[in-house]
């Protein structure tokens, strides 16, 4: 219930006092290490969300993770392992980054393809979203032989399948939902 | 399947493979946060509505139910079963629906108005219907004045329904609650073959496969299942399936309300929909109220039974009605109808529980059902004393109006110097007689399982009640007596049937019931 409110207002936090110190950047980066951490590792969650742990211990161990942190990303651990509250800091990553993208005027695309995709090509495709959004954009690329052909492309919220993988599964579906067969 | 030959089979699905569309387009994407106990957390849909349908990347559907500052909550309607945190889920841009037409006439479906009985897809024109739809607005109604027939002898003469009531059907486990639904679902076979059909859809929330297999085997025994829709999600469909059943059967309901038709709807019961609907509330995180359940189960069953209502004659106004789906456009006709009957299980007799209340006070009367006088041999066991029926009263036809108009009077009495009588043994002459007719009375209201009866014998019978001419056949041939003067009348009267059935009566009518009873009476009178 109350749990989209307090990462929404904790990230806020960390945003406006990071802006102030300007260190924007930093944060944001540290940010990135701990959505990516948090997702690869459940270890971590389990520790966050451990009743049974000290907070002290928390503190020790999140400090000791993150130890390549700015001083106010590791401030902010601490303000958050005090407040018991730990447990939303993926979240609270996550709101934070939404809020940088939207200061910076960034959109983040990323494009998935059967093969991989030239360099080339991604930054001519990069250009022609940045004129198209009039954004910066923020470019991420994976190979993924699923797809058997052509892309994927998820700009913000909304995603582009231009797959064969994606055609095959309409056509299945046309055919499943016709009344003739 | 067999006549078609092979090369034919290629050329259908030629054609159907040239006409789809492959062409990519762009979609709203989220990401699941997190999965569990039938619901999902989504991260991004930003735009997403309240009540919009989405798929999960493993085509699982869903329908959002919470929007919050950061995420979006999400019940599953199917198994979460390879579903995982990262996963994407799309819009599907549309508010739960059900597609809705006469082909599902006859057949056992799911919440999604997928059919489950195994007799192929549904055939027809399908309409979009949607499954939350606001009730009709008063300009659109019209006071119930038309007749719902239970054929049950008890109901149709002191609790009558009308076309467009809802009723509600309380009593404990095991007192007869479906058997009257399912008898009045029966009953509607006379207008369906008179060519002035009554729609009926049974709406089974969290019973048991077999039950609802029982059911659609009875209805399709007695000839019911051509006119009748049943929906089907049994307890081990997912929470959210159950609760949303009754929208279904609403939203089936409203078309047949909409274009003219006259529709029955039965959801049984409402009680195990309220305890899906706190599953799904609190697994939510919504605050949980009295017994558990989440503030707004009142405002789920009062908008659902809001959907029963009478439509106004006038096509013309009705075709202004608000929130008509855009399928439904320019197809609303006036003068239709959608009745429901919920049926609420209570827990040894307590109507003081949280959902009867609610209920209770939401529906214009109620049939109660005692287990003590189930059990006592009197079924339906009825208890006239305390069921009402707020609205039905204008709608019963004039020779029952007439005739029965004493009846539930008499009935109290009797009841009252019932309970007296068993003090003492010395009774004057008129208490005397008032216990005989009233015990009599009993018998005569006493029926059988799928066994409806018709108005105009039904008329014919209560008229013998009140007017005492039972007085002398013994308790035990009442049953026999009913069927000589039903055969009699039917032999020898027919024209007066027919204008019973009509609901005219007078003194010819009258006097020929009197001369056969006292007739078929003699017979049984012990000297």
């Amino acid at each position: 219930m109350n749990s989209n409110t307090i990462s929404v207002r904790y990230a806020r936090a960390l945003f406006a006092s990071a802006k102030e110190q300007n260190v924007l950047d930093s944060v944001r980066k540290d940010m990135d290490t701990i959505l990516a951490v948090s997702t690869e590792s459940p270890e971590l969650g389990k520790l966050l969300n451990s009743p049974v742990t000290k907070p002290s211990v928390k503190i020790k161990a999140l400090t000791g993770v993150f130890s390549d942190s700015h001083m106010l990303t590791k401030r902010f651990l601490e303000l958050l392992t005090t407040n018991k509250r730990e447990s939303w800091l993926p979240l609270i990553a996550r709101n934070f980054i939404s809020f940088y993208k939207k200061e910076k005027n960034i959109v983040s695309v990323s494009i998935s393809s059967a093969i991989p995709m030239p360099e080339s090509m991604q930054s001519q495709l990069k250009s022609k979203l940045k004129a198209d959004l009039k954004s910066e954009v923020e470019m991420e690329s994976d190979t993924d032989e699923s797809l058997i052909g052509g892309f994927v492309i998820t700009i913000e919220n909304q995603m582009l399948d231009a797959s064969v993988k994606g055609q095959l599964k309409k056509i299945r579906y046309e055919f499943l939902n016709s009344k003739s067969i | 399947m067999s006549g078609i030959k092979p090369s034919e089979v290629s050329k259908i699905l030629k054609q159907q493979l040239e006409g789809i569309k492959t062409e990519s387009q762009l979609e709203e994407v989220g990401t699941v946060l997190q999965v569990g106990d039938g619901i999902a957390r989504i991260y991004g849909l930003q735009n997403v509505q309240a009540n919009e349908m989405i798929e999960f990347q493993n085509g699982v559907k869903g329908i959002v139910l919470n929007l919050e500052e950061d995420n979006v909550g999400a019940v599953l309607l199917g198994p979460a079963v390879g579903l995982r945190e990262g996963d994407s889920v799309k819009r599907l841009r549309k508010i739960s629906s059900i597609r809705v037409g006469k082909g599902l006439l006859g057949r056992v479906i799911n919440t999604l108005g997928e059919p489950i009985d195994g007799k192929g897809p549904v055939e027809g024109e399908l309409l979009e219907m949607p499954l939350e739809r606001k009730a009709p607005g008063v300009l659109y109604r019209q006071p119930v004045n038309e007749p719902l027939q239970t054929g049950i002898k008890a109901i149709d003469s002191m609790i009558p329904i009308g076309r467009g009531q809802r009723e509600l059907i309380i009593g404990d486990r095991q007192t007869g609650k479906t058997a009257i639904a399912i008898d009045t679902i029966i009953n509607q076979k006379e207008a369906f073959e008179r060519g002035k059909p009554v729609y009926c859809i049974y709406v089974a929330i969290g019973q048991k496969g077999s039950t609802i297999a029982n059911i659609a085997k009875t209805l399709e025994r007695y000839g019911a299942m051509q006119y009748t829709i049943i929906i089907s999600s049994t307890a081990a469909e997912p929470a959210a399936l159950q609760f949303y059943a009754p929208m279904a059967g609403a939203a089936i309901g409203e078309f047949f309300r909409d274009t003219g038709n006259h529709a029955l709807v039965v959801y049984d019961d409402l009680s195990k929909q309220a305890v899906s609907y706190r599953e799904v509330s609190l697994l939510l995180r919504r605050p949980p109220g009295r017994e558990a359940y989440p503030g707004d189960i009142f405002y789920l069953h009062s908008r659902l039974l809001e959907r029963a209502a009478k439509i106004i004659a006038s096509d013309q106004i009705a075709s202004q009605m608000n929130d008509i789906p855009e399928s439904l456009k320019g197809r609303v006709k006036g003068g239709g109808s959608l009745t429901a009957l919920p049926i609420i299980e209570t827990q040894d007799g307590d109507v003081s529980a949280y959902i009867p209340t609610n209920v209770i006070s939401i529906t214009d009367g109620q049939i109660f059902l005692e287990s003590g006088l189930f059990n006592s041999g009197v079924r339906p066991a009825i208890n006239v004393g305390i069921s009402v029926s707020r609205v039905g009263g204008n709608a019963q036809i004039k020779a029952m109006k007439k005739v029965a108009g004493t009846l539930k009077i008499d009935m109290a009495q009797y009841r009252a110097l019932e309970a007296f009588s068993k003090f003492g043994s010395d009774l004057d002459a008129f208490t005397k007689q008032t216990l005989e007719k009233g015990a009599r009375n009993v018998e005569l209201l006493k029926q059988n399982q799928f066994a409806p009866v018709t108005v105009a014998h039904q008329i014919v019978l209560l008229y013998c009640g009140t007017k005492g001419l039972l007085k002398d056949v013994p308790l035990t041939k009442v049953v026999d007596f009913e069927q000589q003067v039903i055969d009699y009348m039917e032999l020898k009267h027919k024209a007066a049937v027919d204008s019973l059935s009509q609901g005219k009566i007078d003194g010819e009518i009258e006097k020929i019931i009197e001369s056969i009873a006292s007739e078929v009476g003699k017979r049984f009178k012990i000297n």
